[in-house]
């Protein structure tokens, strides 16, 4: 398992964001946690990337754990798991001040010590496999949400970590532009062997990309399976009720 | 309760600092009165003169930056004769016992008026120019004696001794337009504000007063007979520097014997005007 | 007739007075432009200092920083000069004239410049910070290399706008008795009983600030290639 989530909890002063959420990531799979907004899905997923810590629970990542029963490894070995972590944010969070190039040599350069050419060589694959060559140049505002999207995940990949989270990918992008990032995504996943684990609240999207989906009410995990076996599930309520919103 | 404790600390502490300022007046407390000494100054090889360099004629620069003036010549013979060097060091007239008192200048001498208030604070030399503060107006103003001023407007330069002789006459500045005269930065402001017709008249030392009127065209003003008052130019030291006084005293006796001090006072004001 | 010639004869002579004042005029300019580009050059990076320091996590550094930008501001900046020449020595700490000119310039400036690069700062995107974060970049590579360049392009107007009055604060060093522009001029003025080297010195600040707007503005045309 690349990613194993045991027992996690999460509390705001009094109000309990995530409550008691195990799950794990197998390589190569995509996962999907899907509920409404207030569910609880965005914080748990910030608690994996490390941007917010866990008051219980253990989250290890390929084998490092980033923290036991609640208790953090130190800042050195935090780093460490993170590396492992990749981040699409819901609004990119590219640098305004930096090109496109920019952008992904960034931390390979400054932060890992990659000779420039060598991070140069392998950003410009990552544009190329996604179709932002021309663009290389360019900086954030002159490109469209897809491609800020697409200069997002060329920035977390090309630092090869074992999973990728994408935090709403569909939430500024039209219907089109959806159905191209879902496909990304699962090349992402079959061609460099990476998990993936997205946060939507778009049914139809998860449908169409996840291998597996757990739905959040209120911090909890209430369903959990297959997506081709969950989705077809009539008889369950809660999930045609939501399907139907 | 905790902010504001820090708050009213922090105010009271900046107002000790500032108290202390006012409060450490005896000079001999002075940390560079233990300098002061004259063999310490001799020691040191050099007089810090404290002067406003734009106080023309006494204390002013050339075009090319050379400082001259009536006080600028005879104190460079004075320390010359002392066998001192002498450095000149422009200050803000307004700032000038505190620079004295602070040790970053040896001498006030520049134009300085001795009068009562002020021997508390400093000491004094002998005096060595006579000077009268002088009531100055414009010919069409029709204005005569001092009783005409009532109700009028009447300028002249903060902090100097103009200043302090107006408003020691009690029932004139109280007649004043406003009860006060009106301060400037320099002479040279309020004889502009005087042309301007915005004051009636003006007090200044005569020695600057006829040397701006004689820039200026004597035709243009009138000086009025009435003044404020005559009194005397004297060099300012820290109290304690006594043997510097004497030292300059008797170095500016010497000079009015054999004549130097005539010399000077030809060059500036063309004829010898020095006190005898 | 005579008009004319009375006119060039008086062009002359007042171009010839200028010329004369020069000089003088030249070297009250170098002591303003030493006094504004070593408060520049000192109160940039302490206003960044004083900015982080309004926003550390420990609340004493903000407290103080806050207490200082407090006292800073709060009082006249001719009145700290005062302070620091002639009532430090009180307690036995003595700059010079120019070191206690530079150290109120730089401690009163910094505190503006801090006010601004706070503002500047607080501005910035979370997802910034976090994008940093998750790229492995340590605090000081994330506040280096992609906070602060974008907060240099936010403040650079209201930072244009204090090098301006820096330019102008610059004559209250008279207050020590350094001869900077104004003060030359004023010594001119009262030597040769005119207003004309006033309206010379103004001419030159006109050129000072002009040339400073100048730069500024370059600066921020550089800065416009995003956004």
């Amino acid at each position: 398992m690349v990613l194993q989530v045991k027992g996690i909890t999460k509390r705001f002063k009094t109000q309990i964001a995530v409550k008691d959420l195990s799950f794990s990531l197998a390589e190569g799979e995509i996962l999907a946690l899907i509920g409404k907004s207030g569910a609880g899905k965005t914080t748990a997923l910030r608690c994996i990337c490390g941007l917010e810590r866990v008051d219980e629970g253990t989250i290890v990542v390929d084998g490092l754990p980033l923290c036991t029963e609640g208790i953090y490894v130190d800042q050195k070995e935090v780093r460490k798991v993170r590396q492992k972590v990749g981040m699409v944010f819901q609004n990119f969070n590219l640098f305004p001040h930096l090109s496109v190039l920019e952008n992904i040599m960034e931390s390979p350069v400054r932060v890992y010590g990659m000779d420039k050419e060598e991070a140069k060589a392998k950003a410009m694959d990552f544009l190329r496999k996604l179709d932002l060559a021309e663009k290389a140049e360019a900086y954030p505002h002159e490109l469209s949400g897809g491609q800020k999207q697409r200069v997002a995940i060329a920035r977390a990949c090309v630092l090869e970590p074992k999973v990728i989270c994408f935090d709403e990918p569909t939430s500024a992008l039209d219907p089109q532009l959806s159905e191209e990032i879902a496909y990304v995504i699962k090349d992402l996943a079959k061609d460099r062997n990476l998990s993936v684990l997205i946060i939507t609240h778009d049914m139809n999207f998860a449908k169409r990309t996840a291998d597996r989906v757990i739905f959040m009410e209120n911090g909890e995990a209430v369903e959990e399976g297959r997506t081709e076996t969950l989705f077809e599930d009539i008889s369950n309520e809660r999930i045609q009720k939501f399907m139907s919103n | 309760m905790k902010k504001m404790m820090i708050l009213v600390l922090a105010v009271l502490m900046t107002m000790g600092v500032f108290a202390g300022c006012a409060a450490e007046k005896p000079v001999t407390e002075e940390p560079a009165a233990e300098l002061s000494g004259y063999e310490a100054l001799v020691e040191r090889g050099y007089v810090i003169v404290g002067l406003d360099d734009t106080f023309a004629p006494l204390g002013f620069r050339t075009t090319d930056g050379e400082l001259v003036g009536f006080d600028v010549d005879l104190a460079k013979e004075v320390f010359a004769r002392l066998d001192l060097e002498v450095r000149f060091q422009p200050i803000d007239w307004s700032m000038k016992e505190t620079e004295l008192n602070s040790g970053n200048i040896d001498m006030i001498w520049n134009g300085y008026t001795i009068t009562p208030e002020r021997e508390e604070k400093v000491a004094f030399s002998t005096p060595y120019l006579k000077n009268r503060q002088v009531i100055v107006v414009l010919p069409e103003s029709g204005i005569t004696t001092k009783a005409d001023l009532a109700g009028k407007n009447v300028a002249c330069q903060s902090e100097s001794s103009a200043y302090a002789a107006i408003v020691a006459d009690e029932a004139f500045t109280a007649a004043l337009d406003g009860g006060a005269p009106i301060a400037f930065d320099t002479n040279n402001e309020a004889f502009m504000d005087l042309e301007a017709g915005r004051v009636n008249a003006l007090v200044a030392d005569e020695i600057m007063a006829m040397y701006y009127i004689g820039e200026k065209g004597v035709e243009n003003y009138i000086v009025l007979d009435e003044d404020f008052g005559k009194e005397e130019y004297g060099i300012g030291f820290r109290k304690g520097d006594s043997e510097l006084v004497q030292k300059v005293n008797e170095t500016l006796d010497a000079m009015k014997e054999d004549g130097a001090a005539a010399k000077v006072s030809t060059v500036y004001f063309g004829k010898d005007i020095v006190n005898k | 007739m005579g008009t004319i010639s009375e006119l060039m004869g008086n062009t002359v002579e007042l171009l010839n007075y200028v010329l004369a004042l020069l000089p003088a005029l030249m070297s009250g300019v170098v002591i303003t432009l030493k006094v504004f580009a070593f408060t520049l050059v000192l109160s940039i990076p302490m206003g960044i200092l004083v900015a982080l320091g309004r926003l550390s996590r420990l609340r004493i550094i903000r407290r103080l920083a806050q207490l200082y930008i407090w006292v800073v501001r709060g009082t006249p900046l001719l009145l700290q000069l005062i302070f620091i020449f002639f009532g430090l020595p009180m307690i036995g700490i003595v700059f010079s004239r120019f070191n206690s000119v530079m150290i109120a310039f730089s401690l009163n400036y910094a505190a503006y410049y801090g006010e601004i690069f706070r503002g500047g700062i607080a501005s910035i995107d979370r997802g910034q910070y976090e994008a940093a974060e998750m790229l492995g970049m340590s605090k000081r590579q994330t506040f280096l290399r992609v906070i602060l360049p974008q907060v240099i392009k936010r403040t650079l107007p209201a930072v244009a706008n204090e090098v301006i009055t820096l330019v102008k604060d610059t004559s209250l060093v008279y207050i020590l008795g350094l001869s900077e522009l104004l003060r030359a001029a004023k010594i001119a003025a009262n030597r040769d009983v005119t207003l004309a080297p006033l309206v010379v010195a103004g001419v030159f600040y006109l050129i000072l600030t002009g040339v400073f707007t100048k730069v500024l503005q370059q600066m921020e045309e550089r800065y416009a290639y995003y956004e």
